[in-house]
């Protein structure tokens, strides 16, 4: 039974948010999403690509943690994504922490010029297994690809360890906007089709959700007609 | 993790030690970080005492809180102190989710940091909004409607303490005071890498201070944390905006 996977879908039409912004409250899921990773791997500027499209190569280290909130469309549902973007030093790790726990997906990053980065994938993953739910989705990104002369890190070595992890692997530049949104838009899917599956063993989890399922129709992957 | 034991009365401070070091070469830092705060504390002081004689403008509190930080960022600036003593103004959303609004680093080599000082900046109730986030409701975007909702069940001021206290001994709490109730003219600062032992011990007496501060007796909040925290090391105004000397007064020290 994977009821938990219902907390986070919020069915909200009751202008929870207030009144200003009617578009605000309006959408049929919320999916909490969470950056993590080393230290100045670019998880901020990943985040400020995808929500603002925006790029800035001055580094500013992030205080304890920040977010962001974007919607995208997929199959006529609108999906808000908050998407939570941790500090990557070791001085938060209690503070970042926290905010594992309900979020249905991670994006665990490391810089392909930075060996350490990719070594500590192992131990982020393991706070991931830690404080998060079982069922969360975790794709592991190599960023800053766009630095290919000061790679460290080879391609294949990032798509083994993913597969040895059982996650999904992408290389991304958010300098370049290479993969980034592609990779928001792979996390969702994998979210959709994991609560597909749970509603599918068990329907009550939509109990308070008069929408229709996401994948009603579900599409092959990768989605050709995703709204996004 | 980074969460250190909070105990009144046991081990100096490492911000106390490095104070207290002349030939630390720390030393230097720290009386840069003084002079910057001094200096940004008296060119907030002519925005906090101006007084309109139509009575229309009047500086937000957000906006003398941005005219502190940019005083003191154009002053560390000139000073070319960038690479020991950084400030990170923290995002609308931080500001709401950890109470922080902006933090100062001392960093050491490899950027590691050395201390940390969370700020955070309260205002005489004219200044002050209704959720003590310093925004007006209606300029509130979606996102910090979220963040609100995230940290609704503590105060402004317990989340920077739990902030704080969360990072370890390394991270100070600064409450920048613009104004109090007898002395409106004035910037007070208290600090402390211990008010969470504070509120731990006293809990009771915390809540009731709370509700002094939403009142804002300020004085009562300050002897409150000078009684409590034998850490805190300043609770002298920062500058004085009144007759002879416009010179701000040097934040004592230990």
């Amino acid at each position: 039974m994977r009821h938990e996977a219902s907390v986070q879908m919020s069915a909200t039409q009751d202008g929870k948010f207030g009144q200003k912004e009617s578009s605000d409250q309006n959408f049929d899921y919320m999916f909490k999403l969470l950056i993590i990773g080393n230290s100045s791997v670019g998880k901020t500027s990943f985040l400020f690509r995808y929500a603002d499209d925006s790029f800035t190569s001055a580094f500013v280290s992030t205080v304890g943690i920040d977010f962001k909130v974007k919607t995208v469309y997929k199959n006529d549902k609108r999906i808000k994504l908050q998407i939570w973007d941790t500090a990557g030093q070791e001085r938060y790790r209690t503070i970042t922490t926290a905010y594992y726990r309900g979020a249905m997906g991670f994006i665990l990053m490391y810089d392909i010029t930075n060996e350490e980065s990719f070594g500590a994938v192992q131990d982020w993953s393991t706070q991931i297994k830690t404080y998060s739910w079982d069922n969360a989705q975790v794709i592991l990104v190599g960023n800053k690809c766009d630095m290919e002369e000061e790679r460290v890190v080879p391609a294949e070595s990032g798509r083994i360890l993913a597969e040895q992890l059982g996650f999904e692997f992408f290389e991304t530049s958010a300098k370049d906007n290479i993969n980034v949104k592609q990779t928001f838009e792979r996390l969702v899917d994998i979210i959709c089709d994991r609560m597909s599956e749970s509603l599918e063993t068990d329907p009550a989890v939509t109990t308070g959700t008069p929408n229709p399922r996401l994948t009603d129709n579900p599409p092959p992957l990768p989605q050709a007609n995703c709204g996004c | 993790m980074g969460q250190t034991e909070a105990k009144p009365g046991g081990e100096k401070s490492q911000f106390k030690d490095i104070l207290k070091k002349p030939k630390d070469s720390y030393a230097g830092v720290i009386q840069l970080f003084s002079d910057s705060v001094h200096r940004a504390s008296f060119r907030t002081q002519e925005y906090l005492t101006f007084q309109d004689p139509k009575q229309k403008l009047q500086p937000s509190a957000v906006t003398l809180c941005e005219i502190f930080l940019m005083s003191c960022i154009s002053h560390m600036e000139q000073l070319r102190s960038a690479e020991v003593f950084t400030c990170t103004a923290t995002s609308k959303e931080q500001k709401i989710l950890l109470g922080v609004d902006w933090v100062w680093d001392i960093v050491e080599e490899h950027s590691k940091v050395k201390v940390q000082v969370a700020v955070q900046v309260l205002y005489l109730p004219e200044r002050q909004g209704e959720d003590h986030d310093d925004y007006p409701w209606e300029v509130y975007t979606e996102s910090m409607k979220i963040a609100k909702a995230e940290s609704a069940h503590r105060s402004k001021v317990k989340r920077i303490i739990e902030f704080s206290s969360t990072v370890g001994k390394s991270c100070y709490a600064l409450f920048l005071f613009f104004g109090r109730k007898d002395d409106p003219g004035n910037i007070y600062g208290v600090i402390s890498n211990n008010f969470h032992a504070a509120f731990e011990w006293k809990k009771t007496i915390v809540v009731f201070i709370t509700v002094l501060l939403k009142k804002l007796i300020w004085k009562y909040l300050v002897q409150f944390l000078e009684k409590g925290v034998d850490e805190l090391w300043s609770v002298e105004p920062l500058g004085a905006c009144s007759s002879a000397s416009r010179a701000p007064q040097t934040i004592s020290l230990p």
